[in-house]
């Protein structure tokens, strides 16, 4: 049967598309109605913020390798500084932004990790917030992805294999790199190896527009240090004595860089899952996830 | 002669390079460039659609313009770094496009061929390198067996759906199929050989921008569903529930395959398939399409024939594979093939007159006079699918939406109105007659009327 009707014609509709949109992150044009940017896969949520609220938010990076513990550390930071604290004030901008702290917590709170963040750019959680600091009068907006390990680590080796990190870096006003303690105690050269490749990237985007040390403030946070007492008691000492390389080339390399341990969890134990073991965590006492960030907020 | 492919193993682990997703093993012949596409092809954590140890994917996409990789894509053991999930263990068969012809450009053959030759399950323990593989070509470019399986039930009606938006839209996430690849080895079946290669596939992964398959199949994942919908330039078919189109809004290959399909002659439309020109450009598959469905109309005295044909080529290539010898033209003569529910080709027209006659008295075809017996023999062809038509018969409207064009440009034009009028005196006739028989009046036949008359009338002007 052939079928006929009348369709009205939505002329409007093609005026929105005629006006693209650019994205927050990468700078690609999009259509008015899309829900992540078609060339990095970021948010255009974030673009409409900044659209319409006249704003230009600032970005922090959090780094690390797959299984440094992002996930958990950003998760924690948000939800600690969400609650009342009279030190750093976090206020959530977007439903979107609090996917990642609830996730966090519901996974904790049942004893047990959050899953492994996906490789595809389409699937992190990506947090803006207005952080609000006691002796600031007006408030840091702030853009934070939780990226997977993986995905950073193809990007340094092969840049622009990922455009939101590749665009995200370049853009980024300070970094949060992790180091996976626990892998250093075991004697594992990843860790140093992974820091290193990443510094060099980072610094080498920041020359090119001027030579000399680069001025991007940068922490690097030990994170899983609740079985390490040297490295809460001196960050700093434990960074120079464990992991020489990475402090040679941090301090030739940036001019402002500060040194934390942290840790999420007071004790982990393995349960059996399927004859493989899965890592719980028993008491959730967080050391060290503020300082970090505060640090580097007051630096940027 | 054996082809020689390359392999290799995406998953996620603890390696001297780096500890999570990353191309753990691959042969020699992988490229840089090769481990780059397929780091941002292969699928990572939480990208199957099922969690369980017997859920699976098989994958197709290029590589470069010269290579394409089959794959397929299982749930391993938990995840190594003890955060629960499973881990996603992909495993890659690399294939030039010279090599890939040789499986009739299908990946579906490829794969079977290395699920025989090579060992694609599952390692606990990885290796750091992997060999070349030697696979034999096997299947061919239109199976017999595959094609009648599309005959059955809805099948037709959900193929025809799926080419018409596949040859209009970009990209089609694919849902209602109960997450059987078959019908994804079924819609390559159908599809002309050296055109195969443009359709990217997966099967059972989450949708992700980053790998832009042209096909997804999301089975009945609605959390998925309304993700890929969200996406940009990607379009939902659900094949439970296959739109059909009107006739004339579908393109001509997909109405070729509804007729090949719904039309009794599986083997003159495996033969007309493969047949096709390999130099084929997709902006020639309307046309294509065309051309095949009339060729298959005038077939139907010869399906007996070309179904000996395709089943004596089944049994020497069988024999020759046994043996290893080459072929004997000493053997057995062809056997008949008697299909248990197509007429015989002698009496098949006379069926349809008879149901001609049945609907509404004398055949149009028979009242004119004056007409040779080329032009006698076309409207006799125009009765058939008029027939058809005014019954219901998709395929019959859509033949006639081709062959009346035809037939009119024929005809000289007072011939043409005198035919004009004697299909429309013939269909108000049939008209009543229908609606006699039945208590209510079923408002689909005078939809199929007008839609046969107004064809008729408009196509000629």
């Amino acid at each position: 049967m052939v079928r006929k009707a009348l369709v009205a014609m939505e002329s409007y509709r093609l005026a929105q598309y005629a006006v693209p949109i650019s994205c927050y992150i990468c700078g690609g044009d999009n259509n008015y109605d899309v829900e992540l940017c078609r060339h990095c896969s970021a948010p255009m949520a974030l673009s409409h913020q900044a659209n319409t609220q006249g704003i230009e938010p600032g970005m922090i990076a959090v780094l690390g390798t797959a299984a440094a513990g992002k996930t958990v550390y950003l998760g924690m930071l948000l939800d600690m500084l969400t609650r009342r604290n009279n030190r750093v004030q976090v206020l959530a901008r977007g439903a979107f932004s609090i996917t990642l702290q609830q996730r966090t917590m519901a996974a904790l709170a049942s004893s047990a990790f959050p899953e492994k963040t996906p490789n595809e750019p389409d699937r992190w959680n990506w947090v803006h917030c207005q952080a609000k600091l006691p002796s600031h009068k007006r408030p840091i907006e702030l853009i934070m992805p939780d990226m997977a390990g993986e995905a950073i680590l193809e990007e340094v080796d092969h840049p622009h294999s990922y455009p939101a990190i590749h665009s995200f870096l370049r853009k980024c006003a300070g970094v949060l790199l992790l180091v996976d303690t626990e892998r250093i105690e075991d004697g594992s050269q990843e860790q140093n190896y992974f820091m290193m490749k990443l510094i060099t990237y980072l610094s080498e985007q920041s020359q090119k527009k001027k030579r000399g040390k680069c001025t991007r403030p940068m922490a690097i946070v030990f994170s899983k240090a609740d079985q390490c007492d040297p490295c809460f008691a001196n960050p700093d000492r434990y960074a120079r004595d464990r992991t020489p390389n990475l402090w040679q080339q941090i301090g030739e390399r940036f001019s402002t860089v500060g040194f934390f341990a942290s840790s999420v969890t007071g004790a982990c134990s393995q349960r059996l899952d399927h004859g493989s073991k899965v890592n719980v965590p028993l008491r959730i006492e967080p050391r060290g996830i503020v300082e970090p960030f505060e640090w580097l907020i007051r630096k940027v | 002669m054996s082809v020689t492919i390359q392999q290799a193993i995406f998953t996620s682990a603890q390696t001297s390079r780096l500890d999570g997703y990353q191309l753990v093993a691959a042969s020699n012949g992988v490229t840089q460039e090769d481990s780059r596409e397929l780091a941002a092809w292969c699928p990572a954590h939480d990208a199957m659609l099922r969690e369980d140890l017997a859920a699976y994917s098989v994958n197709f996409h290029p590589v470069s313009a010269t290579r394409y990789c089959v794959s397929r894509t299982i749930n391993g053991q938990s995840e190594y770094s003890g955060r629960g999930g499973r881990q996603i263990y992909t495993h890659c068969l690399l294939i030039d496009a010279p090599q890939f012809v040789q499986f009739a450009n299908n990946p579906f053959h490829v794969l079977a061929a290395a699920t025989v030759d090579a060992n694609l399950s599952w390692r606990s323990s990885l290796p750091s390198q992997l060999s070349e593989i030697k696979l034999v070509p096997t299947g061919k470019p239109v199976d017999l067996s595959l094609f009648r399986q599309s005959q059955l039930a809805r099948i037709p009606y959900l193929m025809t759906a799926w080419f018409q938006e596949a040859l209009d839209k970009p990209r089609l996430a694919l849902t209602g199929y109960g997450g059987d690849e078959s019908i994804f080895a079924q819609f390559f079946n159908l599809t002309p050989v050296n055109l195969r290669p443009l359709f990217s596939f997966s099967t059972g992964l989450r949708y992700s921008q980053r790998r832009p398959f042209r096909f997804l199949g999301l089975e009945g994942n609605h959390e998925e569903q309304r993700r890929a919908v969200r996406g940009e330039g990607l379009s939902l078919l659900d094949l439970a529930n296959p739109p059909m189109n009107g006739d004339r809004l579908r393109n001509a290959w997909a109405t070729w395959v509804l007729v090949a399909l719904r039309t009794n002659l599986p083997a003159s439309a495996v033969k007309l398939l493969s047949q096709a020109d390999p130099q084929l450009d997709a902006l020639q598959l309307d046309a294509l399409g065309q051309r095949l469905r009339l060729q298959l109309l005038s077939m139907e005295e010869d399906e007996t024939k070309n179904a000996a044909e395709l089943e004596q080529n089944d049994a020497s290539e069988a024999e020759l594979a046994a043996a290893g010898t080459p072929r004997s033209d000493a053997g057995d003569g062809p056997r008949k093939i008697v299909r248990s529910h197509a007429p015989h080709p002698a009496h098949s027209r006379a069926t349809s007159s008879a149901r001609l006659v049945q609907i509404a008295g004398p055949l149009p075809s028979s009242q004119i006079s004056g007409i040779s017996v080329h032009e006698q023999q076309r409207l006799a062809q125009l009765d058939e699918l008029v027939a058809g038509a005014l019954t219901g018969s998709i395929e019959s409207l859509a033949q006639l939406q081709n062959v009346w064009p035809e037939i009119a440009s024929e005809l000289p034009s007072s011939l043409r109105s005198d035919v004009q009028e004697r299909y429309l005196a013939y269909a108000v006739i049939a008209w009543k007659k229908l609606n006699d028989r039945r208590v209510n009046r079923n408002p689909q036949t005078a939809a199929s009327l007008l839609d046969v008359l107004s064809l008729i009338f408009s196509s000629a002007a």
